[in-house]
Formats: structure tokens, C-alpha cells, sequence
């Protein structure tokens, strides 16, 4: 099964650029055979400035119009008159934009909801087999999760497996274990459970291996007169830090939301 | 959050830290949140779609304000901020007398 699913998403790979091109969807990707390789990171950064700012005028201009109007402006939404572009820097090989576009899938209105999983499918296959050590590939894996609806569960799960065997990163692990996971549910417990076990074993120390501990704690446990529950914790920023660390201070832990 | 920027003003010098748990914003309200109320001190961001912090706090409520002791003992427990002024002034006052 392993095998299977790696050796396909390989095959998939390599065949990507062209595939994507000869699909109807990927309009102007035949930009990309003898494309140069891998273009500079700014390129793509530059670029989610330029559509994030589109987005935004876009939103003003569609405020400000009669529903008629309207109606013709969302036929050419940002994210359609952008996606060549970056259909075209994903062929060369940026993964970010590989992933955008997968992100993105459903504000293409020219993807029916019906052939998104079609889509997706070699794009996240793509990504797992040539971007797994990218910094960024945690959401790669968030990706995979919060778009299982269109890909299948059997897919996703499937994804995860090759992420767990190919990653050295103890967050993706962690993340794609405890989604595998939460994917499979009821299908099939026991394997599950081994899943979360695992993150315990393997991974304790991050967000997912907290999620796991907090699967078994009693609320007596964090009463008053208790030793606080370590936790493993992230910044919205990326950073890194456990309850411990604060050890021999006063600590307020403020548990809050602005909504 | 006034309330707690005043808290972490006042407390600059001593051994103390508040730590913000964000639960359920979505990343642009968490950014928008942050700059508007002048939040400068650390959070863990959990997202929408899990709050592993909050579950092993079974947190029901918020806010909610957890305070600790230097050891990691829980000394306080609730929804009032004005009650978490007095118990880490008197903790900190305990901590130095030690």
C-alpha cells in the first residue's frame, strides 16, 4: 500500500508539469516545458502581494456594484485571472505555488466542485514527493486535512502514510499521525489508536503530542493545588515553547479569543 | 486587555510571564486582534480547527485566567481579571521573601 501510493505519487510527479498542462483547467501552463528551474523565492512572495492586493480591490469593486454587475465582475475573480501565473511557477518547480493553488482550488470557479478531487490529487502528490522538506510543509499537510472532502478519506489517509514514512520533521509527523487519525475515526479504531500512540511515542514534544495528552486528562488535573499540565505550544509566528520553560516565574495563563 | 497590558507593565521587573491562549480566531481576526488591542506578549495561536490547551486545561469558559506559582503549582482559577492583580502580587511578594 505504501509503495504503491509513493511509486504513484513519483510517476505523478515527474509527469506533472505536463499533466497539469494538458489538462482543459490549466490554461497557459504550456509556459512551463523548458521552463527555467526553480525561480527566486521573492518571485512568489512578489506574487501573493500582487493577488492579495487584487483580492482586495476586487472586494471594494464588488461592494460598490449593482448585482448585475456583480454577477460579471465574480466570472473573473482574482483568483481566476491569476491562476495561470502561478500554474506557471508551480510547473517550474516553486512548490508554494503548487500548494496555492491547491489552497485556492475552490475560488477558481472554472474547477467545478465536482473535479476538485481531480485537481488536488496530483497536486498534493507533487508536493509530497519533492517539497517534504520544506519549511512550509506542515501546511501542506494542514491542506491535505481541511480538503479530505474533495481528495476521499482513503486518499488522505494514504498521503499522510507517505508523509510519515518520507518526513524528518517531528511536527509534520506528529500532524499527519494525529489527522490519519482523526481521518480514519470510526473506520477503523485500532489503527487509530496506533496512530496517537505513536505521536505520544515519537512525538511528545509538539502541539499534536499535547492534543494526545489532553485526550486523557481529567479535569481534576488542572484544579487549583495541582502541578499545571505541561503543554507544547506554538506563536502565531512559528515559535516554539513549552509551559515548562517558564518554570520559577508567576505565570498567567490567559485563556481567551477575540471573536 | 488593558487590564492585562497594565498587569505586564507593572510586573516589567519581576519574575512573572503571561502567557495568552488563543483559541478559535481565525488568522486574520488573531492578527487584527493582536495590533488593535496592543498585545505584546506571547501567545500560542491554536487556530480554528483544534485547541489542545485548552482541552487539557478543560476549559469551558472565557476568559479564562489560570495562575501558577513559580513551581507550576495552580494557586487560582477563574473569569475575573481583577482578582489575578492581588494573587500575583502576593506571589511574587512570597517568591522574593524566599
Amino acid at each position: 500500500m505504501h509503495r504503491k501510493t509513493l511509486l504513484t505519487a513519483a510517476l505523478l510527479a515527474s509527469a506533472a508539469p505536463l499533466a497539469l498542462a494538458s489538462a482543459g483547467v490549466w490554461a497557459d501552463a504550456a509556459a512551463a516545458p523548458g521552463a527555467p528551474t526553480a525561480p527566486a523565492a521573492d518571485d512568489y512572495e512578489a506574487l501573493v502581494a500582487e493577488f492579495d492586493a487584487a483580492v482586495i480591490e476586487f472586494k471594494a469593486k464588488l461592494k460598490a456594484a449593482d448585482k448585475a454587475t456583480r454577477r460579471e465582475l465574480r466570472k473573473n475573480n482574482p483568483a481566476k485571472t491569476y491562476w495561470p501565473r502561478f500554474v506557471a511557477m508551480s510547473s517550474a518547480g516553486e512548490g508554494r505555488a503548487t500548494l496555492w493553488m491547491a489552497l485556492n482550488v475552490t475560488q477558481n470557479k472554472d474547477i467545478r466542485s465536482k473535479e476538485r478531487g481531480a485537481a488536488l490529487t496530483p497536486l498534493y502528490e507533487t508536493l509530497v514527493s519533492k517539497h517534504i522538506a520544506e519549511p512550509w510543509f506542515i501546511d501542506v499537510v494542514k491542506g491535505i486535512n481541511a480538503q479530505k472532502k474533495y481528495l476521499g478519506n482513503e486518499a488522505a489517509v494514504a498521503m499522510f502514510e507517505a508523509i510519515v514514512e518520507s518526513s524528518k520533521a517531528d511536527k509534520v509527523n506528529a500532524a499527519a499521525l494525529f489527522f490519519a487519525a482523526y481521518t480514519i475515526g470510526s473506520d477503523d479504531p485500532d489503527k487509530g489508536r496506533s496512530y496517537l500512540e505513536r505521536i505520544s511515542k515519537d512525538y511528545p514534544k509538539t502541539t499534536y503530542g499535547t492534543a494526545v495528552t489532553a485526550m486523557t486528562t481529567k479535569p481534576a488535573q488542572s484544579e487549583v493545588g495541582q502541578i499545571a499540565p505541561n503543554f507544547y505550544a506554538e506563536a502565531f509566528d512559528g515559535f516554539e515553547f513549552s509551559l515548562e520553560d517558564y518554570r520559577g516565574k508567576v505565570v498567567v495563563l490567559d485563556f481567551y479569543g477575540f471573536w | 486587555m488593558p487590564h492585562l497590558k497594565a498587569l505586564v507593565e507593572r510586573h516589567e521587573n519581576d519574575p512573572f510571564a503571561l502567557i495568552g491562549i488563543n483559541t478559535n480566531d481565525a488568522p486574520a481576526a488573531f492578527q487584527k486582534g493582536v495590533k488593535d488591542l496592543g498585545v505584546s506578549w506571547l501567545s500560542a495561536y491554536q487556530g480554528t480547527d483544534m485547541s489542545p490547551i485548552s482541552q487539557l486545561y478543560h476549559v469551558q469558559v472565557y476568559p479564562t485566567y489560570v495562575v501558577l506559582d513559580t513551581d507550576g503549582t495552580i494557586v487560582h482559577r477563574g473569569s475575573d481579571k481583577n482578582e489575578i492583580d492581588g494573587v500575583v502580587k502576593d506571589l511574587l511578594a512570597n517568591a522574593k521573601a524566599k
